[in-house]
């Protein structure tokens, strides 16, 4: 499945909080979307999921333009992993995952035991089972994050989209996050990825695109795009990237920025 | 899936099932006659206040009624036919006159008019009940128990004296003589106060009936009996004369700057708190710039069972009285008292001793 | 891979019950106060004559002595209907706490109740009869709500529609209980503002077979349809942009379950006068037993609410000499419940 943006520009009521996007993944490729604050990254994100009509230009899913597919089409295919928050009832994680599966169940239907199944196993594959009874507002930041990327990946969607995937966890758990998108990645799934940190678009190695406050929209490979030029006129700060050689020979590289005295 | 089409299609036919059995256990009854009448062969056709036809015994014996119903009933001779009666007769002075009543047990009671406990009533097992206001569901009930219930109303002197004959008519032809002769009475205090009083430059009154003290000041509105036996007594009702058609019903309040401007020539307290607060000079109220309260014709409304201004057959005496005060000279060779003692012992076959008519035409409350 | 749990939660909790037993016992203690209200009464009635006073409710036979008029004519249909709308306040009540999100939410909110006071009142004014007062109470009732919600659609953004719903539900309830004041205003004050006023209380004591045909088809039809919707629920709790995403169109399925709940409250309250509380503390109870999930919390509040509005109507009409509003009773035992359900204090909302 492919997801193609052409000269998109999104925005809410009457501003344009971006435009002139033009972008294209594939099944399988992750995209970092990267700016700072107030970029409209999320608004982007919104957009391509449908919450948002786009201002100008267009969105194509399989070559299809989302204004000609129904939501439920557009859920079927690109799933959404929000950022972690509270939700009012203390429901329980096998429930929370399942109900991804309403995007396969028709207006008056509840999920059946296929369905409840097919929630555990996706818990299972990510190495989560043990929280499946718990109750989903108890459990930690890092326990919700696997959660919500379950109930995302029972819609069996194409392409994922997840909002600051990372945020608030800890330093392990960041990492585990990032290494279960790669094995998303690597079984066939799209990702799209914000985040506020250039090392995440260097360690899946994808694809990148940076948004600008004063700039035209960058995409590419992850090292076109995340360059010391392109940061500093995106975030107004001096960094360095260099290149770190792992075990097997693999180098990444990774940004550091450059703070005075 | 199987056990969940189950259950639905078995909760369908549990509701569908529901309703069919209660559409055939619930007919409502037939218009005309009451099913399963309670008491035997002869029986006649009424037509209730409210349309309903009922069937009833030739000769009722056991009477249930609410509120004035009750001294109406008491007064027509059926005190011993009552078998249920209201909580808020009672108490008071009824009981004085009629003991007994004290000891009927209260079908009707509690918040709002006509709230009836049903199963009291039942209990009871009365033959007809008389009701002012009748809810329509409680009729049908009443009816499918073989029980008239009737809806009559008190609120104009016409209301009064059609609901005494039909009261009367209901009880026995001993009743309906007393009832006739009530309406004469009634009919009779009410010509008395119209006939003296026609020469007579209308007085302008105002009735008070808050209790004092803060807050609007509530008067009777246009509708209002008071209202009727003002007129007859050669008076206007200035809160009637001067209030919108709107309130001509319900709660009619005015302020102090209306009573300044009309000056009524005379103040009808409705009862004794707002009497004491009208007439205390000590508090400092704006009535003491009224010229009534000025020149002391403030008065407190007779009450015995019943205050005499509100709906109830003893306001037969309140044209007479209000004839008396606000015509004295007309009236000169009318006497308050003896004609409420005559009232006494006429209609609650009571002889009134001479502290109880003072309190009567004073109440202490 | 493993995730690294924080070590304070203590072990998955296990229910003490399952759902289907829970279920169970709440409709066996259902059934046992429906037969130990057929008992009580200011009727006294011998316990060994009502079996066969039932049986022969049961078998159709006339009403023979007073004693079974008053099983079948008086009781019966008030222990029914107070089953009926126990269980639909408090299912609507479920249902709106899912839609607004927010478990403080009761069936009042958008404006129902106040719109049924005002359907009496004026009814009662107009001198309209019983059945003009259901049916104005009844219409009254949905018109608030369509009010509400057609002005709020007008005048929402965006995202922010459950706000908006609230905040003109808030103003539409006020100007309706401002019309119910004009019209105790008007009324005249020996008949018929005493009526109003015990009307807005709420009481069951002229409940009729009657009522209970009209209230049936409402009460299952309004049931039915929330609980066709019960995992939508579920999702909608989450917020209108993931829902979209999991395939709830919240944009069809909110008027759907405003119109179910509404029409729920609206049978209630025009038969059995303004009776609050239920709606908002059943659901919580119904929560702290079986959790939030729609499938199994509906059906529990049905059952809690039944066996609720059953309980305090015995109370009511046999505590004491008078009869005692069912709205004070309500009030009195829910809000100190209320209470003691917050000092509970779970870490999220039960």
């Amino acid at each position: 499945m492919t997801l193609e943006t052409k000269n998109l520009a999104c925005g809410y009521n009457g501003a344009i909080a971006a435009e002139n996007i033009s972008f294209r993944i594939e099944s399988g490729q992750t995209l970092c979307l990267l700016g700072p604050n107030g970029a409209g990254k999320t608004t982007l994100l919104k957009t391509i999921l449908g919450f948002i009509k786009p201002k100008r230009g267009d969105i194509f899913i399989d070559g299809k333009n989302i204004n000609c597919l129904s939501a439920k089409k557009i859920s079927q295919s690109i799933a959404y992993v929000p950022q972690i928050h509270t939700p009012p009832f203390p429901f329980s994680v096998l429930d929370v995952v399942t109900m991804g599966r309403n995007v396969h169940l028709g207006m008056f239907a509840s999920p059946s035991k296929k369905d409840y199944a097919l929630a555990e196993e996706t818990l299972a594959s990510l190495g989560v089972s043990f929280l499946r009874d718990r109750i989903y507002t108890e459990i930690s930041g890092g326990e919700r994050q696997m959660v919500l990327l379950a109930r995302a990946l029972t819609q069996q969607p194409q392409i994922l989209a997840m909002d600051e995937p990372t945020l608030n966890l800890d330093f392990g758990n960041q990492t585990r996050v990032l290494n279960q998108i790669r094995r998303l990645a690597q079984r066939g799934i799209g990702i799209i990825m914000i985040s506020h940190f250039p090392d995440h678009a260097f360690l899946l190695s994808g694809k990148a695109a940076l948004m600008r406050k004063n700039g035209p929209f960058i995409f590419g490979n992850t090292d076109e795009v995340i360059t010391e030029g392109n940061l500093k006129s995106a975030y107004g700060i001096n960094v360095k990237i260099t290149g770190i050689n792992m075990d097997g020979g693999v180098c990444v590289k990774t940004c550091v920025p450059v703070i005075r005295e | 899936m199987k056990t969940k089409t189950a259950t639905i299609v078995f909760i369908a036919i549990a509701i569908a099932g529901m309703v069919f059995f209660l559409n055939d256990r619930y007919q409502p009854p037939a218009p005309g006659g009451a099913d399963g009448l309670k008491s035997e062969n002869k029986t006649r056709e009424v037509a209730g206040a409210n349309g309903r036809k009922f069937s009833i015994p030739a000769n009722v014996e056991r009477i249930a009624a609410a509120g004035a119903m009750n001294q109406i009933v008491f007064m027509l001779g059926g005190g011993d036919k009552l078998v249920a009666t209201a909580e808020g007769v009672q108490k008071g002075f009824f009981p004085v006159v009629f003991p007994r009543i004290k000891e009927i047990p209260a079908a009707y009671g509690g918040p709002g008019p006509g709230t009836l406990n049903m199963e009291t009533l039942l209990k009871a097992n009365p033959q007809v009940v008389f009701g002012s206001y009748v809810n329509d569901k409680d009729v049908e009930t009443l009816a499918s128990a073989g029980i008239a219930l009737f809806g009559l109303k008190l609120e104009t002197p016409p209301d009064i004296k059609d609901t005494i004959s039909m009261i009367g008519k209901i009880i026995g032809p001993e009743a309906e003589q007393k009832a006739a002769a009530f309406n004469r009475y009634y009919d009779q205090n009410l010509d008395y106060a119209r006939q003296t009083t026609a020469a007579a430059p209308k007085v302008k009154v105002f009735a008070a009936n808050s209790d004092g003290g803060s807050g609007p000041i509530g008067t009777v509105p246009a509708n209002d009996i008071l209202t009727s036996y003002i007129n007859a007594a050669g008076g206007i009702n200035i809160a009637a004369e001067k209030l919108p058609a709107l309130l001509a019903d319900g709660s009619a309040t005015v302020d102090f700057e209306f009573l300044i401007g009309q000056q009524p020539e005379a103040i009808i307290a409705q009862n004794r708190q707002i009497y004491d607060y009208i007439t205390d000079g000590k508090n400092g109220s704006q009535w003491q710039y009224l010229d009534a309260v000025k020149n002391k014709k403030v008065y407190l409304n007779p009450k015995g069972v019943y205050l005499w201004s509100v709906r109830s057959a003893e306001g037969a005496l309140e044209p007479l009285w209000l004839a008396k005060i606000m015509h004295p000279e007309k009236t000169a060779d009318l006497d308050i008292k003896q004609k409420t003692r005559e009232f006494y012992r006429d209609n609650y076959r009571y002889e009134l001793s001479d502290a109880q008519v003072e309190n009567i035409l004073f109440p202490e409350n | 891979m493993t995730v690294k749990t924080s070590p304070k939660i203590p072990a998955p909790k296990r229910k003490k019950m399952s759902d289907g037993k829970i279920i169970a016992a709440l409709a066996a203690a259902l059934v046992l106060l429906f037969l130990f209200s057929l008992c009580i009464g200011r009727y006294e009635i011998p316990l060994r004559q009502l079996p066969e006073i039932i049986m022969a409710w049961i078998l159709g036979a006339p009403a023979g002595d007073a004693a079974e008029t008053v099983v079948f004519y008086v009781r019966i249909p008030r222990i029914l209907a107070a089953v009926m709308i126990g269980a639909a306040l408090a299912v609507s009540g479920a249902a709106y706490q899912g839609l607004f999100r927010n478990p403080m939410v009761s069936p009042d909110i958008l404006g129902a109740s106040a719109g049924a006071g005002f359907g009496a009142a004026l009814a009662i004014l107009l001198s309209l009869g019983a059945w003009g007062i259901q049916t104005g109470a009844f219409l009254f009732s949905l018109a608030a709500v369509a009010i509400t919600y057609l002005t709020a659609m007008a005048v929402s953004r965006k995202n922010d529609a459950v706000l908006t719903l609230v905040l003109v539900g808030i103003v539409i309830s006020s100007l309706f209980s401002s019309l119910v004041s004009i019209t105790k205003y008007a009324a005249d004050t020996d008949d018929k503002l005493p009526a109003i006023t015990f009307w807005l209380m709420g009481s069951l004591s002229s409940i009729n077979a009657g009522d209970l045909k009209v209230m049936i088809i409402p009460l299952a039809a309004g049931a039915a349809l929330i609980f066709l919707l019960r995992w939508k629920l579920n999702i909608i709790s989450f917020g209108d942009e993931e829902a979209r995403n999991m395939g709830v169109d919240v944009k069809k399925i909110r008027p759907l379950i405003i119109a179910a709940a509404s029409l729920l409250t609206a049978t209630a309250v025009s038969a059995g006068g303004m009776i609050g509380w239920v709606g908002l503390i059943i659901p919580h109870v119904a929560r702290f037993l079986v959790g939030p999930n729609y499938k199994i919390l509906l059906p529990v509040s049905f059952l809690c609410g039944s066996l609720f509005l059953l309980a305090i109507d015995n109370i009511a009409r046999t505590a004491f000499t008078v009869e005692i509003p069912l709205g004070i009773l309500t009030s009195l035992i829910g809000a100190p419940f209320f209470v003691y359900l917050m000092f509970r204090g779970r870490k999220s909302w039960v």
